[in-house]
């Protein structure tokens, strides 16, 4: 049985891995996953970091397979760019993620922002080089003048960042599920939402034969997934319910299954890799001359989907 | 009874606390006779995803119908819209403050679409009512997402209830929908794209003194307090308003999400916000670069006004 080591990070973007592995999935497709949990820190945001350049793209993200730890992790897909191309070995994109994350701007019960306007000039924390440090920026953008957008860096996990903002270090903070619902449930208010795509990272070392195989145990998750979703809340209440207790106040019936959405996985199509990576370089949140061949691998990419396609047959 | 004021009528996306002031008796306490006029103008546009230039209809032709002929002296309506209304009237109408009603409004795609984040939109034209609320929050929603040239909005209704039947009969890809249709649509397996809430505002014609306008704010400062103490209880008038629409009379208050009814007390427009929507809005060919953003509101008006409801207060 081929072995592969992954990256386990959170429930909102890990759940059709944690579904394939609880349920027996990879084993049906004769692979044998080990999931191998990302640090966790404590540290809320820290205002005084705005400039994302400052921090490492893989010190969450990408952090084992720079130790040659693990083969391949998600996260979202701008991160990914930028983490492919800072990688020192050789982790490349293959593909879309089946997790689509939906993320939000929050604001306390106490604050005098309801719209993405009011957001001019205050400061929001997200996590630098993670998804909805992305997000937050593209949500904003049509909102307010880039100059007005004011990020600083904040905790990788939701927990923190939420956390930080209760304990008034930020005005605002990028959210992610169970927090968005639990962070509604005790009177904050969402002042925009959206949904991202990520993607799968993986070293040279992972082969077609196995991402395929891999593929085919997650779509069976997501089909799963998506034929019960509220079966499947008890992950969001219960994945962090020992380290945050607060999360137990939580029942199915508070989830908005709308926000929970998960599709086959895919590859990623040319003309929104190029937008993204424009907009990327706009922001200087990488730098220009990368080629799709740079950020993504092709090869295998395409050799790995054509066969979750011929097995779905 | 003391003073009447004529007033377009609203939609409890737009209007709860008007609604609520209006059937709690809160305008005849402050001795005001408020009489409501609909404005049907917007609500019979179809779907037309070859109508893609707002210029071919007017800002007037909903909100700010009334006002033009002179039938209502007051009107709300998001504040996008009211500057580019306060550019065409006619009539010299102008915005007084911000209305009490946040509204939530979101681009939403039908449970057979393809589309999952605001990134796949691009080209794909998203139904909207030109010149009202998520018409522009639709752009602004999608502008970071996407290059200005690839965001597409085409022709739709002013109602949420035809733009949402639009969409789920096939004529549209995406909409934008308020509430009660944001929650219909999820309770039929559509997907919400990306949702925001945006700001309103009031605009007055000169028939309007500072007195009226101040009194009709304490009354719906009344209602706001009211709404806000039991969200539950008023989240009822988004589905008996539009209970003729079957999408909306099979929900019930669970249905709905209150964290999305959104009520605050009305308050001046900030200078600082109204000049950043101003220049957004002229860089978009929205409202003409000359017009000025200090034309936009009657700031004595707004001013006295709101200072009465302060004093009001103490």
């Amino acid at each position: 049985m081929k072995k592969i080591r992954v990256e386990d990070t959170s429930v909102f973007s890990s759940l059709p891995w944690w579904v394939a592995r609880d349920e027996g999935l990879f084993e049906e497709q004769g692979v044998d996953v080990e999931f191998i949990p990302l640090g966790r820190s404590k540290w809320g945001a820290n205002p005084a970091v705005t400039d994302w350049n400052t921090v490492s793209s893989n010190r969450g993200h990408a952090s084992l397979q720079e130790e040659n730890a693990a083969d391949l992790y998600w996260g979202c897909e701008w991160g990914n760019y930028r983490r492919s191309r800072d990688s020192d070995v050789g982790g490349r994109q293959v593909g879309r993620r089946a997790a689509m994350a939906c993320g939000a701007i929050i604001v306390p019960p106490w604050s005098d922002i309801y719209t993405p306007q009011q957001l001019a000039n205050r400061l929001i924390g997200v996590p630098f080089h993670a998804g909805t440090h992305y997000l937050c920026l593209q949500m904003l953008e049509g909102f307010l003048p880039r100059e007005a957008i004011n990020v600083c860096d904040a905790n990788g996990r939701a927990s923190e960042r939420f956390h930080a903002l209760m304990n008034h270090e930020v005005e605002a903070c990028t959210v992610v599920e169970p927090w968005i619902t639990y962070a509604e449930k005790i009177g904050c208010r969402i002042i925009t939402q959206g949904f991202y795509n990520g993607t799968e990272v993986a070293l040279d070392s992972v082969d077609a034969e196995t991402y395929s195989a891999i593929n085919r145990a997650i779509s069976e998750a997501v089909r799963r997934i998506n034929g019960d979703k509220r079966k499947y809340t008890s992950y969001y209440i219960n994945a962090e319910r020992d380290l945050h207790p607060e999360l137990g106040v939580l029942t199915p019936g508070d989830f908005n299954l709308t926000r929970l959405v998960f599709v086959e996985p895919t590859p990623i199509p040319e003309d929104q890799l190029k937008r993204t990576y424009e907009w990327m370089v706009s922001w200087n949140l990488i730098d220009e001359g990368q080629t799709v061949e740079d950020l993504v691998n092709t090869q295998l990419q395409a050799a790995s989907h054509s066969g979750v396609a011929v097995s779905d047959d | 009874m003391g003073k009447k004021l004529t007033v377009e009528s609203s939609i409890p996306f737009n209007g709860l606390p008007e609604l609520v002031a209006l059937n709690e008796g809160l305008f005849e306490k402050e001795g005001l006779e408020v009489e409501f006029i609909s404005h049907p103008g917007d609500e019979v546009l179809p779907s037309d995803t070859t109508i893609t230039n707002p210029d071919a209809v007017s800002s007037l032709m909903g909100h700010g119908s009334k006002s033009e002929t002179t039938e209502a002296e007051l009107y709300n309506a998001c504040e996008w819209g009211n500057y580019r209304r306060v550019q065409d009237t006619s009539v010299g109408a102008k915005q007084v403050g911000r209305r009490a009603m946040i509204s939530v409004g979101a681009i939403v795609v039908p449970p057979s679409s393809t589309v999952y984040t605001p990134q796949q939109l691009a080209n794909i034209p998203v139904g909207v009512p030109f010149f009202n609320g998520t018409h522009y929050l639709a752009v602004q929603m999608l502008e970071g997402f996407l290059p200005r040239e690839l965001i597409k909005i085409c022709q739709a209704s002013g109602l949420g209830g035809p733009r949402y039947h639009s969409m789920m009969s096939g004529e549209l890809e995406a909409t934008t929908l308020v509430e009660p249709w944001i929650s219909a649509a999820e309770k039929n397996g559509c997907r919400v794209i990306c949702e925001a809430y945006y700001n309103g505002s009031q605009v007055a014609t000169d028939k309007v003194d500072p007195d009226t306008y101040a009194a009709f704010n304490r009354a719906i400062k009344e209602a706001v307090q009211r709404i806000n103490a039991d969200k539950r209880k008023y989240a009822q008038y988004f589905i008996d308003y539009h209970r003729n629409d079957p999408a909306v009379a099979e929900l019930t208050v669970d249905d709905l999400k209150l964290s999305r009814i959104q009520v605050v007390e009305p308050g001046p427009v900030p200078e600082d916000q109204l000049k950043r929507t101003y220049d957004w809005m002229v860089s978009w060919d929205m409202l003409k670069g000359n017009f000025g953003s200090e034309n936009l509101v009657n700031k004595e008006m707004q001013a006295r006004s709101h200072e009465l409801l302060q004093v009001s207060d103490d």
